[in-house]
């Protein structure tokens, strides 16, 4: 990591600390009765196929296209779904996160038999040793240029909110930012498992990570259907700068055990 | 029970028959009123201006004025949400004063208010066969949360045909001084609420203040609209009135 | 010119009741801000109707706010310590002009030729684009409306959507002119030559500038709402990524940052969440082939600091920016955001842009633009009593005595005679007197001085003959009769039911709004 440093602070604090009748910045942490989200709202319940049935109806509601598959049949049917996409939006690169469930589902396969050429967002993190930013640089920009050449992004997110219809993916090597953003058309699939209710459960599970400095996501990004603005007259447009076109795919059981 | 009215400067001095109104209707729900003669006004517009001496002194002689009532009743939500809403940050400094002011701001009540939670009065008997929108103030609805009181009493008119008023919660551009300050924004923000009376067809426009009824009466017989208005107590009293004749209950 | 203060006004010798006209004559203008307005009003209501117990978090987003901005030294220096372990630099600068320095050197260290910015409001209040400008760097606005303004070389006049003043036909030739193509006036095609366009920026900027919406203080994490994109990518693609940001833009935790971000994007759009929201936490890390090496936050008091501690306007620092009041105000509904002269408009501007200039006589005016109707403060999502606050700026200017002599004089007038009945009543009939001569058929059409501006657009009634206490003694010893209620009741048609009726508590306490002290922790 690199090193980091404060410039200035300590007048600064002592300016407010001053203005708050202190003559030293507080360092301890103060007692607090409100913390976070009303009792009522935290302790709202739903079970598996409730979080999923949700989460794909305000995915929806967005404009994003969801779909939930068995987990028997995960692979064929991400396979279908990606062929079918392929051959609207023709794709004819596809950009994807080095993750062992888009292996085991078999996306490489699926996108080549679909007629698309598969770039891995692979960056060795053992390359960076000992090399300077400014070394490093030239093969991340290859990536980077690599993935904007792709119509077609494919994540696995670590979690999806069910409240809001979000997908949260969090950086990683391995796991670049521009996969989910360059592309013009997204496609995420997860396990209805890492279905959750609401934005702060989505927190709980970095909990741990964020508590540690150095295991911390230096990204966290929160997608809430496709990009859209009204910035023009008014009218609603979609696909400004991120994705306009936005797939969920949630691969479990519980959906089809209920009905 | 022994009521003082709180008139206001402008009531008492633009448009009087609504204090009439006010008091006829409180003495025949059995009220006894009295008219401390030492009220004036309740500051707000030196207030508002940012007059806070000024407005403190005005203040301070109304709650002499009013000490020795056990309630004070009012035809004006903006001059009661003066009270109750900025009298003791007024006195924040003045203790013994602070306390004299939240006395008087528990005791005082805008008319609607009074009626309802006070009187438990909600139907009057009134008859009044007309098409009235109503505007609420914001002083009325923001500062004292006077929402539904004025159409509680409303509902129970017999043969009134009551049409909500479009943007009813935009303010009428009144604000005091700010009418006379930024006479433009206040133009067009009277001129917009005025149409939206004037869409509604409606015969009558009634409302709990003086401030913004004259406002937007102004505008609207500048556009020869023909619209009535009257204050919430007019309206009741005329109705009243309407409907004891209509008995043959010979009141002049 | 404001430059050298930074305080985020506007030049233009030019007042606000000139520029107000200017916006009232402007039929355009006025059509555009009230449909945006009604919009994202309408949205607003619908979105806080489906959250429910809207009160209950309101008073606990308050609550959030109050406690961080009342211990503020311990979180933001808890924040600025969690940034450095991330390995991210945190800038403290006390003024405008340290600010725009930092950022100055950054970009020299850094040989950057080009700047790409997302959304921030700070960036316009210290005038960071001129200062990078005539550095000789070029600056882009990717946020789609401040691509657009900037194109035209304007100012934006909403907080959210910079510019609603311009229709399709106005942005299809702006873009036309600039690109060499033609452009249909057609919303797609527009934004499809922002898109394309700004992705070729995108890929060049050497410096990702954002502000920062939430900077979470347990972790050091800078929270960015989005719709389009462009924060991602100015903050993905370029190699270093600098965050100006408010120095009272902080909460404690990521639990408060959900009801912060509940709040916001409720208030200001009527969605759940933003199409994009980050949390960036220091550059990024070795392995990771995108995100900044380099990450910098500049935290800027330019004028907040002195708000704290102050009773009367310590509540402005807890404000999220998210433009629920400019979109309830019946003033901005009618006059837009350029009339406000400043970077930041409507309510919020009308309070904020006296208090951060160093002049405070500066921007007085704006504390005026206001019928104090109160809609701002019911908005808020915060419940900052930002009508209250436009009185004490008020008084504030007359205890400088800034205020024009005969106002003043006229109040000291009033005051004599509004605490005594009986000079008030001689003041009454001497006003009688003074009218008469103005009246018409029981109306005054045109009236004198002040009057001036009430006559021009409406009617006024005269004076009646008699005062309401002149008809008292009358009054008093008319016969009373019991008025007979009514056994049943009877509903007309029409009218809304009440909702809830509270019974008949004697105090009126269960109306009473809970503005009750001046305790702001």
């Amino acid at each position: 990591m690199t090193a980091g440093a404060q410039y200035g602070r300590d007048d600064f604090l002592r300016r407010i600390a001053a203005r708050l009748g202190r003559s030293r910045p507080l360092d301890r942490e103060p007692v607090r009765d409100v913390v976070g989200v009303p009792e009522y709202f935290a302790r709202r319940r739903a079970d598996r196929a409730e979080l999923v049935r949700r989460f794909v109806g305000n995915w929806e509601a967005l404009g994003g296209k969801a779909f939930v598959v068995p987990t028997a049949t995960a692979a064929e049917e991400v396979g279908r779904l990606l062929a079918e996409i392929v051959a609207e939006h023709r794709i004819c690169r596809a950009a994807r996160w080095v993750h062992p469930e888009l292996e085991r589902l078999g996306v490489d396969a699926a996108l080549a038999k679909a007629g698309a050429e598969t770039v891995l967002w692979a960056f060795d993190p053992s390359a960076e040793e000992g090399t300077t930013a400014d070394e490093a640089y030239p093969a991340r920009r290859r990536l980077i240029e690599a993935a904007e050449s792709c119509e077609l992004g494919v994540v696995c997110p670590d979690v999806a909110i069910a409240d809001t219809g979000t997908i949260v993916l969090a950086a990683g090597p391995g796991r670049g930012r521009s996969v989910s953003l360059l592309p013009g058309v997204l496609f995420a699939v997860l396990p209805e498992e890492r279905v959750v209710l609401r934005l702060g459960e989505a927190f709980e599970h970095f909990r741990a990570a964020y508590a540690d400095s150095e295991k911390r996501p230096s990204s966290l990004n929160l997608i809430t259907g496709p990009s859209r603005s009204s910035d023009i007259e008014n009218d609603l447009t979609i696909g400004v700068h991120g994705p306009g076109v936005v797939y969920a795919v949630v691969v479990g059981d519980s959906a089809f055990r209920s009905e | 029970m022994n009521v003082s009215l709180f008139v206001t400067c402008m009531v008492d001095m633009m448009t009087p028959e609504v204090g009439v109104s006010v008091v006829r209707l409180l003495r025949r729900l059995g009220c006894r009123v009295d008219f401390p003669q030492a009220q004036v006004c309740c500051g707000q517009a030196a207030f508002n201006s940012g007059y806070e001496d000024d407005a403190r002194e005005v203040a301070r002689a109304l709650i002499r004025a009013f000490e020795p009532s056990d309630w004070v009743v009012s035809p004006s939500g903006s001059c009661v949400g003066m009270i109750k809403h900025h009298y003791p940050y007024l006195f924040r400094d003045e203790p013994i004063w602070k306390e004299k002011a939240e006395h008087l701001a528990a005791k005082t009540y805008e008319f609607s208010q009074f009626l309802v939670h006070v009187l438990g009065v909600t139907d009057l008997g009134a008859v009044f066969p007309a098409r009235v929108t109503y505007h609420p103030s914001c002083h009325a609805m923001r500062l004292l949360g006077v929402r539904d009181e004025p159409l509680e009493l409303l509902r129970r008119v017999r043969g009134l045909e009551y049409v909500e008023l479009l943007r009813k919660e935009d303010c009428c551009g009144f604000g005091g001084t700010f009418a006379v300050k930024m006479a433009d924004m206040s133009e067009a923000m009277v001129c917009e609420k005025a149409r939206c009376v004037r869409e509604t067809k409606a015969d009558v426009l009634v409302g709990t203040d003086m401030g913004c009824l004259l406002n937007i009466a102004g505008r609207l017989d500048r556009e020869g609209a023909g619209v009535r208005v009257l204050h919430l107590a007019q309206l009741l009293e005329e109705g009243v009135t309407r409907r004891e004749r209509e008995n043959g209950l010979g009141r002049v | 010119m404001s430059a050298k203060t930074g305080s985020g006004v506007y030049e233009g010798g030019t007042d606000l009741k000139q520029r107000a006209q200017a916006a009232l004559a402007d039929d355009q203008l006025r059509a555009a801000v009230a449909l945006t307005t009604d919009r994202l009003r309408n949205g607003r209501l619908r979105a806080i109707e489906e959250l429910g117990d809207w009160e209950t978090w309101r008073e606990r987003a308050r609550a959030i706010r109050a406690h961080t901005i009342a211990h503020l030294d311990y979180y933001l220096g808890r924040f600025a310590d969690e940034v450095e372990r991330s390995g991210g630099v945190v800038h403290f600068c006390a003024t405008a002009e340290e600010a725009v320095a930092v950022v100055l050197g950054i970009v020299r260290e850094k040989s950057a030729r080009v700047v790409a910015k997302s959304k921030s409001m700070v960036s316009e209040e210290i005038h960071l684009n001129e200062a990078l400008e005539r550095e000789g760097v070029a600056v882009i606005e990717t946020d789609l409306g401040e691509y657009i303004i900037q194109l035209a070389g304007e100012k934006p006049s909403h907080l959210i959507i910079p510019a609603i003043h311009r229709n399709r036909q106005q942005i299809a030739e702006l873009f036309s002119r600039v690109s060499g193509e033609t452009f249909p006036p057609d919303t797609k095609a527009l934004a499809g030559y922002a898109r394309r366009r700004l992705r070729e920026w995108f890929l060049k900027a050497d410096i990702g500038l954002t502000g920062c919406n939430f900077g979470i203080a347990e972790s050091g994490t800078i929270t960015l709402v989005s719709n389009e994109g462009n924060a991602r990518m100015v903050t993905t693609l370029p190699r270093t990524h600098i965050v100006v940001m408010g120095m009272e833009r902080i909460v404690p935790t990521f639990a408060d940052v959900e009801v912060m971000l509940n709040m916001l994007a409720r208030s200001a759009t009527g969605q759940k969440l933003t199409v994009y929201t980050s949390f960036i936490t220091g550059p990024r890390r070795r392995g990771e082939a995108d995100g900044p090496d380099e990450l910098h936050v500049v935290v800027l008091d330019n004028g907040r600091s002195a708000q704290l501690g102050d009773p009367q306007f310590q509540e402005v620092l807890h404000c999220i920016r998210c433009a629920a009041c400019l979109n309830v105000c019946p003033v901005y509904r009618h006059i837009g955001g350029h009339a406000y002269g400043s970077v930041y408009s409507g309510p919020i501007g009308a309070v904020l842009t006296p208090l951060l200039a160093n002049d405070p006589a500066s921007a007085g005016e704006l504390a005026y633009a206001s019928s104090l109707c109160g809609a701002c403060y019911e908005a808020c999502p915060v419940k900052i009593p930002l009508h209250d606050m436009l009185v004490y700026l008020r008084s504030r200017r007359v205890r400088m005595k800034l205020t024009p002599r005969g106002e003043r004089i006229a109040f000291r007038l009033y005051r004599r005679a509004f605490t005594r009945a009986e000079l008030y009543r001689a003041g009454v009939k001497a006003t009688r007197l003074m009218l008469a001569p103005f009246a018409r058929g029981g109306h005054i059409r045109r009236g004198p001085g002040p009057l001036a501006g009430w006559t021009k657009s409406r009617t006024l009634p005269t004076l009646p003959g008699k005062t309401f206490r002149e008809r008292w003694k009358e009054l008093e010893n008319e016969p009373v009769e019991p008025l007979v209620l009514p056994a049943s009741d009877v509903s007309t048609s029409g009218v809304p039911t009440a909702e809830g009726v509270p019974s008949s508590d004697a105090s009126g306490a269960a109306d009473r709004p809970d503005r009750s002290g001046r305790d702001g922790a």
